[in-house]
C-alpha cells in the first residue's frame, strides 16, 4: 500500500547486500513470472499475498507445536522426569495429539455471557501476532514488510495484546475471569512502559527505527552486537527486556493472570474446545516473537557470531530458541509473585532503573564510548 | 478522494460526537463521545497537511496530532480516574443521579 | 501516495469504517461494545493517515490511543460495570436536543468547508521522516517547538502523578485485589 515511501529503504538495504548470498526473494520471483504491462501487478500481488499468508500461518501453527513439546520436556527435565515420550520419536507427536483433542472437543459458552465479546476475543492475540510476524527480518532477504519505523509499529502492536484478555475476562461473566483481565491491564500497561524504554535505548544506540537497518548496523563480529556493543548499558537493557518480556507475556513469575491456584485459570476460565485452544496457540507464538524481537534488537538478529561465518535465518532461529529456552527455565525456576509486588517491581524497581540506564546509554554515545 | 472528502469525513465524525455527548448518561460514554471530536480534529489535521500548497510548512501536520494525543491521553487518565473513585465512593456512573456534585 | 482508483477505493471502505463505527460507539447500549467500537473508529483513521502518508501519526494513533486511551477506558468500564447492568435510554428531549446541536454543527462545518481552496497535492511534497519530526520537536528558534513540548511533558508527569493520587485508596483498612490494581494501574 505504502511502496512509494518505503521502496529507497528496501533498495539500500538490497545494494548493501553481498551479491553471492543475497538469493532472490520468493516475492520478486514471482512479480518477474507474472510480468505483465497491466492487470499482472495485480495477480502477482494475490499471489503473493496468499503465499504469505499460508506461510505465516503455517509458520506460527509449526511454531506453537514445537513450543509447547519443548516445554513438556524441559519442564519434565527440571523436575527430574522424562515429560512425553509415547507418541511418536521422543514425543514429538504429543502437540499434535493435544490440539486435535482440542479441535474436536465441543466448545461451549457460558449461559449468561456476552456473545460478542466473548467470541471476538479469541481472534485478536493471533491477529497481532501475525502483524508482528510480517516485519520481522528472519534473514537478509527474508522479510514480509519493511516498514521505516518497524520498531515503533511493534511497539504499537505489542500493547494491543491485552485488549483480548480484558474483553475475554469481561464477556465470559465470570467473577475469576473479571480479576484475571484487571490484573492482565494493569500488568500490561505498567510493563509496556519499561518495554519501550529498552527499544527507545536501541533506537538511540543505532540511530534508527527500521528493523532491517538495525540489524545491518550489527553486522560482523558478536562484539557489535548491541548487547556488548554499548558497554554496561546493552546487558542491563537485554536484562530489562528479559524481565519485561516475561511479564507481557503473562508468564511465572509474573503469570498472576492466570494463576492457577488463585484464579482456577484466570482469563481463560470459561474458554474451552476451540477458543482455548486459539488463546493457547497465541500464547506461544508470542513467546517466539518476544524471543526472535529480543535477538534482532541486543543479539544482532541473523548476523553470524563470527565474520567468516554465512549469515541466515539459522542464526536467528538459534538466538530466538536461547532466549525461549531462558523464558522456559524462569518459568520451572521461580516462584509466582504477588499482583502487589509485580507493582511495586515495575515502578520502583525497574522503570527508574530504565531511565537511569538510558541516561547512561545516552552519555556513552554521545561520548563515543562505543565498542 | 480529496480534501472536501477528508473535511467532510470529519465533520461528520465530528456531530456524531456531539450527539453521543448529548445523549449519553454514562460519564465514560460521554468521554468516548470526546474521543470521537478529537478524532475528527486529527482527521482534518493530517488532511491539511497532505494538501498543502507548495511552501507550507508540512511537519507541523506531524506535530499538531502529537499535542492532541499527549493533551487527550492527560485529560482521559484524570477523568478515568476521578470516575473510578467517584463509583467507589457511590456505586453510580449515570450522569443525572450525580447531579448533587455541585453543592 | 499519487491518487489512483485504489486508493479511491481504500479511501471510502476507511470512511464508511470509521463512520459506522463511530456511530456505533455513540449509540449502541453496552459500554464494552462502544468501546470497541471506537477502537474500530480509530483503527480505521490510523488507516486512513496512513493513506495520507502520515504513518507517525497512524502509529501514534494506535499506540497511545488504542493501546493506551482506549485500554484505559475498556479498564474502568470493567471496574464499573457488569453485564447485569441496566443502561437506561436517554430522554426523548435530549435525543431531539442532540440530533438537533448535531445537525447545526455538521450544517455549518459543511458550509465553511467547501471554501478550501487547496484541493490538489502539491506534486513536490515529500513524506515528514520521523528525523524531521524529532529536529522541529527539540529546535529552540522561533520554528521549532521546544517550549510546547517540554509545558506538554510536564503536562503529562503532573496528569499521570494527579491521576494516581485522585483514583488511590483513602481508607487505610479496606483493601481489596481490585482496588490495589485500579489504583496501581492509574
Amino acid at each position: 500500500m505504502d511502496t512509494s515511501t518505503h521502496q529507497p529503504v528496501q533498495q539500500s538495504v538490497a545494494e548493501r547486500l553481498d551479491p553471492h548470498t543475497a538469493t532472490t526473494p520468493l516475492g520478486d520471483w514471482v512479480r518477474e513470472l507474472c510480468d505483465a504491462p497491466d492487470g499482472g501487478n495485480l495477480l502477482s500481488m494475490t499471489i503473493n499475498v496468499i503465499i504469505i499468508i499460508i506461510a505465516i500461518c503455517a509458520f506460527s501453527s509449526l511454531t506453537a507445536m514445537v513450543l509447547v513439546w519443548m516445554e513438556r520436556k524441559l519442564a519434565g527435565r527440571f523436575q527430574r522426569r522424562l515429560g512425553p515420550t509415547r507418541t511418536g520419536p521422543f514425543g514429538l507427536l504429543q502437540t499434535a495429539a493435544d490440539g486435535l483433542k482440542l479441535f474436536l472437543k465441543e466448545g461451549f459458552r457460558p449461559n449468561a455471557s456476552d456473545p460478542f465479546t466473548y467470541y471476538l476475543a479469541p481472534l485478536l492475540p493471533l491477529t497481532g501476532a501475525f502483524m508482528v510476524l510480517a516485519v520481522i527480518p528472519f534473514g537478509p532477504s527474508m522479510w514480509i514488510a519493511d516498514p521505516e519505523l518497524g520498531l515503533i509499529f511493534i511497539s504499537a502492536i505489542a500493547g494491543l495484546g491485552v485488549l483480548a484478555l480484558l474483553i475475554g475476562s469481561w464477556g465470559s461473566n465470570n467473577k475469576y475471569s473479571l480479576m484475571g483481565g484487571l490484573r492482565a491491564g494493569a500488568q500490561a500497561i505498567s510493563y509496556e512502559v519499561s518495554l519501550i524504554l529498552c527499544f527507545l535505548l536501541i533506537v538511540l544506540a543505532s540511530g534508527e527505527t527500521n528493523l532491517l537497518n538495525i540489524v545491518e548496523g550489527q553486522q560482523g563480529n558478536f562484539w557489535n552486537w548491541w548487547i556488548i556493543k554499548l558497554p554496561g548499558a546493552g546487558f542491563i537493557a537485554f536484562i530489562f527486556f528479559i524481565i519485561t518480556s516475561t511479564a507481557e507475556l503473562n508468564r511465572t513469575p509474573f503469570d498472576t493472570t492466570e494463576a492457577e491456584s488463585e484464579l482456577t485459570g484466570g482469563f481463560h476460565t470459561e474458554y474451552s474446545g476451540i477458543a482455548f485452544s486459539m488463546f493457547f496457540l497465541a500464547e506461544y507464538v508470542h513467546m517466539f516473537i518476544a524471543a526472535a524481537i529480543g535477538a534482532t534488537l541486543f543479539l544482532g538478529g541473523y548476523n553470524a557470531p563470527f565474520e567468516f561465518l554465512p549469515d541466515g535465518w539459522w542464526w536467528l532461529m538459534a538466538k530466538s530458541y536461547a532466549i525461549i529456552f531462558l523464558y522456559i527455565w524462569f518459568r520451572w525456576t521461580f516462584p509466582r509473585l504477588r499482583i502487589d509486588q509485580l507493582m511495586a517491581l515495575e515502578w520502583k524497581f525497574l522503570l527508574p532503573l530504565s531511565l537511569i540506564n538510558l541516561v547512561f546509554a545516552g552519555i556513552l554515545i554521545a561520548m563515543g564510548w562505543i565498542l | 478522494m480529496n480534501l472536501t472528502a477528508c473535511l467532510s469525513l470529519s465533520a461528520i465524525l465530528f456531530s456524531f460526537g456531539i450527539f453521543g455527548l448529548m445523549t449519553r448518561r454514562k460519564i465514560i460514554a460521554m468521554l468516548l463521545a470526546i474521543e470521537l471530536m478529537l478524532n475528527a480534529a486529527l482527521i482534518n489535521c493530517v488532511a491539511f497537511a497532505y494538501y498543502a500548497p507548495a511552501g507550507a510548512d508540512t511537519d507541523v501536520g506531524s506535530i499538531l496530532p502529537i499535542f492532541i494525543v499527549a493533551i487527550t491521553s492527560a485529560e482521559m487518565a484524570v477523568a478515568l480516574a476521578v470516575i473510578v473513585a467517584m463509583y467507589r465512593k457511590r456505586k453510580v456512573i449515570d450522569i443525572e443521579r450525580l447531579e448533587d456534585l455541585h453543592d | 501516495m499519487e491518487a489512483t482508483l485504489t486508493t479511491d477505493i481504500l479511501f471510502y471502505l476507511f470512511s464508511a469504517a470509521i463512520l459506522g463505527c463511530g456511530l456505533m460507539a455513540v449509540t449502541v447500549k453496552n459500554l464494552l461494545h462502544s468501546a470497541i467500537a471506537l477502537m474500530g473508529c480509530l483503527f480505521g483513521t490510523a488507516g486512513l493517515f496512513l493513506l495520507l502518508d502520515h504513518e507517525f501519526v497512524a502509529l501514534m494513533q494506535i499506540l497511545v490511543y488504542i493501546g493506551g486511551v482506549v485500554i484505559f477506558i475498556i479498564y474502568a468500564v470493567l471496574l464499573t460495570t457488569h453485564l447485569g447492568t441496566r443502561y437506561l435510554p436517554a430522554s426523548t428531549l435530549k435525543y431531539i436536543s442532540g440530533v438537533t446541536l448535531a445537525a447545526i454543527v455538521l450544517g455549518l462545518v459543511l458550509h465553511i468547508d467547501p471554501q478550501a481552496t487547496h484541493t490538489a497535492v502539491n506534486p513536490d511534497r515529500t513524506a515528514t521522516t520521523i528525523d524531521a519530526i524529532g529536529y522541529r520537536l527539540l529546535d529552540g528558534s522561533t520554528n521549532g517547538f521546544l517550549i510546547p513540548f517540554e509545558v506538554i511533558s510536564v503536562l503529562l508527569l503532573s496528569a499521570m502523578i494527579g491521576a494516581a493520587t485522585i483514583a488511590k485508596h483513602q481508607k487505610p483498612g479496606a483493601t481489596n485485589d481490585e482496588d490495589e490494581t485500579g489504583g496501581s494501574a492509574s
